[in-house]
């Protein structure tokens, strides 16, 4: 299933980016070398041009801003944060897919953070995030307290897959189905889509998280859902989950949205193939380890069969 | 059988009613609002050997738009340097006739849509994508979606977007289909190693222009304005896709003609310089919007194909138009497009494809067009029926004549009378 060849800042005023200038565009043949145009996007807007109009230079990337923590919620392993920042970045970055990286002030660069900001009300002048402690770069989190200062840079927005189809969704019938830490990012895309007056059905999979943590999310943001086992024992999309998507479609669904690893993103896609529902789209969540969020560091990557590099912080890839 | 047009040009329109006629089913996908792209910026038919053509696609029972356009025509029999016979329709209104004939005929539109991706397995195509993300599946595909833009090629080979009747930013940019397939395509020059032509002609408003170049409009069809002498430049010719005007009386005059607004028969012109013109002092352009800039370049996607329109290496390709062969013109493009159509449903109900022969000048354009390509790899060389070379080779072969019951006898000769309206 094609979701679209595209990156997520085509267009942006962050684009043509870097990688437009070393011939690594996703989007432009002729920026790559190549002697025709084979333009994979639609929207208008040509990179060569804007690459030749602005002196044939990176547009500037984005930049990092000093915040102050409003709000702190710390609960069962996870923090819930709140924080000032300029309306410039908040009207950015609160949509679905929009993302910042954040570190404490006095932590290295490579202290960032990739987190998903909630969409929410727009205007207030702040953004919420919540950071489940993981790892080395989320444990810096575990002391948050308001009035500290975070380096929030951004906006990024490929924070999920899809985002075509997504947005595109008006007064019809979505399906989300998460796992696990999954959750997380698809309450931007449920809050989304029923913002977009569309009809919207949760499914969770708990998957080895304390429940807790998912109902603190679900009831943080008054989401009503219902409890799902995805995968089987065999690691096989499960009977019942096959069951659901299977009426979804038959009753007439537009939308399945999937927060949850690689793998069950592709048993879902492998699955609506299977059945036949060319007509229902499909978005996920991006999975992809980032680092700098620019295309540049590789963090990211992927290089597919015909040997083109794939920067995923970047770019809206094809679900398999 | 499923036939999938991609591109509504006139060549895709004609694959489609072609295609319809011998027992398909039809879906054309065109990726603006309105079919016959280019057709919505041409006007002229009928000139010189096009009248030999078009008589020919009639008596070969391919004359549906030919006669719908000969219904509507603003002129007739109109006369201009080094041509002929001209007919002239009105392009602000072909599109809404060709539109509805292709409806009733039955065939599935899909307007506004556009292909940005293949599924092809095995060199045979499966399917095309739509940036929706919608796929058009079937059991053989036309390519028609010419040769001109996108913006990038216009950039790097021309003076940048200059916002043609294609309008690229707004609807998407052309794909090669034969490219996303795996395929080689190979490109026009207008000069040795100078890649891509500009597209010949322009259009001003009529009303922007003095009552008198309007009258003149009207009544004749056809409007000529000697240019100052400083202003002749026979250069410009070299840059032009139509060589049947790149003759010395368009560089010292200006022709207009008139197909509902001006037709300015030049590439571009600064509009400064346009309205110094007597009777153009007002003058504006409609198309492209940036006329004064530069016009829309072209072959730069040509597919390598047989004579039966099919392309080599994809088992369930075809294609016509602009996208078969270094072609100008509707005539040209609505020929080779019918061909197309008719043969994708022979290909579909697996019968034996359908040649032209070279005792019709449609089938020795064909054929003409493809050995330039695959014997002398000349991509210099333009195929069009109204001038050039091509031309002056029909009137050596005697194919050039205005003789309608010779024309009818001549395809009855081949055994081909009314075969485009046979169900296959």
């Amino acid at each position: 299933m094609i979701i679209n060849g595209l990156c997520a800042d085509y267009g942006s005023r962050f684009c043509p980016c870097i990688l437009a200038v070393t011939g690594g565009c996703a989007v432009c043949s002729q920026v790559n070398g190549k002697a025709f145009c084979d333009c994979k996007a639609s929207g208008g807007i040509c990179i060569k041009q804007e690459l030749l109009r602005n002196g044939g230079k990176a547009k500037p990337s984005r930049l990092t801003y000093e915040c102050e923590v409003m709000s702190v919620i710390h609960y069962d392993g996870l923090v819930f944060f709140r924080v000032k920042v300029p309306l410039s970045l908040e009207r950015e970055v609160k949509r679905p897919g929009g993302f910042v990286f954040v570190r404490r002030k006095d932590a290295a660069s490579w202290y960032d953070v990739p987190i998903s900001v909630q969409f929410e009300e727009m205007m207030v002048g702040s953004i919420g995030m919540t950071v489940l402690f993981r790892g080395v770069k989320t444990a810096q989190f575990k002391d948050l307290a308001d009035g500290d200062t975070l380096l929030i840079r951004g906006p990024f927005n490929n924070g999920l897959l899809g985002l075509q189809h997504l947005e595109a969704q008006q007064s019809s019938r979505c399906l989300i189905l998460t796992k696990g830490i999954g959750l997380l990012p698809s309450v931007s895309a449920v809050r989304y889509l029923q913002s977009r007056h569309n009809e919207t059905e949760l499914y969770v999979d708990e998957g080895n998280f304390s429940p807790s943590i998912l109902k603190f999310q679900l009831d943080l943001f008054e989401l009503p859902f219902r409890p799902l086992t995805l995968l089987d024992d065999d690691g096989e999309l499960s009977t019942p989950a096959k069951h659901v998507i299977r009426r979804f479609v038959a009753d007439g669904g537009s939308l399945i949205h999937v927060g949850a690893s690689e793998y069950v993103i592709h048993q879902v896609a492998a699955y609506l193939h299977y059945i036949g529902s060319s007509h229902v789209k499909l978005s996920a969540c991006n999975n992809a380890k980032m680092c700098c969020g620019e295309g540049v560091c590789g963090a990211c990557t992927e290089i597919t069969a015909d040997r083109r590099v794939i920067h995923h912080c970047k770019e809206q890839v094809k679900i398999k | 059988m499923r036939v999938i047009i991609i591109g509504g040009g006139w060549a895709g329109t004609a694959a489609a009613i072609a295609a319809r006629k011998a027992g398909a089913e039809v879906c054309l996908i065109e990726k603006t609002d309105m079919l016959l792209g280019c057709g919505n910026a041409g006007g002229i038919m009928r000139n010189n050997g096009r009248f030999t053509a078009a008589e020919e696609m009639i008596a070969l029972g391919g004359g549906e738009l030919f006669q719908l356009i000969d219904r509507i025509a603003l002129h007739r029999n109109v006369e201009f340097p080094g041509h002929h016979h001209a007919t002239l329709y009105p392009v602000n209104t072909i599109e809404a006739h060709v539109r509805r004939l292709v409806l009733e005929m039955g065939i599935d539109v899909h307007c506004s849509t556009h292909i940005c991706d293949v599924v092809c397995d095995n060199n045979q195509l499966k399917g095309v994508y739509a940036d929706s993300g919608d796929l058009f599946e079937g059991d053989v595909f036309i390519e028609t979606t010419g040769s001109a833009g996108p913006m990038g090629n216009c950039l790097k080979y021309g003076n940048g977007c200059c916002m043609c009747v294609l309008r690229c930013p707004a609807f998407g940019p052309r794909i090669s289909i034969t490219e996303r397939c795996g395929g080689q395509d190979y490109q026009g020059e207008r000069q040795p190693d100078i890649f891509g032509v500009f597209s010949g002609s322009c259009k001003v408003s009529k009303e922007s222009l003095s009552a008198a170049l309007q009258e003149e409009l009207n009544s004749k069809g056809v409007a000529l304005i000697p240019l100052p002498k400083e202003e002749i430049n026979y250069d410009k010719l070299k840059i032009k896709a139509c060589k049947q005007y790149a003759i010395k009386e368009f560089s010292e005059n200006m022709i207009l003609l008139d197909t509902g607004d001006a037709k300015l028969m030049t590439s571009s012109y600064p509009i400064e310089k346009l309205r110094r013109l007597p009777g153009m002092e007002n003058a504006r352009y409609v198309d492209p919007c940036a006329g004064s800039k530069g016009n829309s370049i072209r072959y730069l996607s040509v597919a390598y194909r047989s004579n039966t329109m099919t392309v080599d290496g994809i088992s369930n390709l075809l294609c016509a138009g602009e996208k078969s062969g270094l072609f100008i013109g509707h005539t040209e493009a609505i020929t080779t497009g019918t061909l197309a159509g008719h043969n994708a449903a022979r290909l579909a109900a697996d019968k034996p494809l359908l040649t032209l022969p070279q005792t019709l000048a449609v089938g020795d354009l064909i054929a003409a067009a493809n050995s330039a390509i695959k014997e002398r790899h000349d991509t210099m060389e333009r195929f069009t029926f109204s001038g050039g070379n091509y031309f002056k080779r029909m009137n050596e072969k005697h194919l050039y004549t205005t003789d309608i019951d010779a024309i009818r006898q001549r395809v009855e000769q081949a055994g081909l009378l009314g075969v485009f309206n046979e169900h296959v």
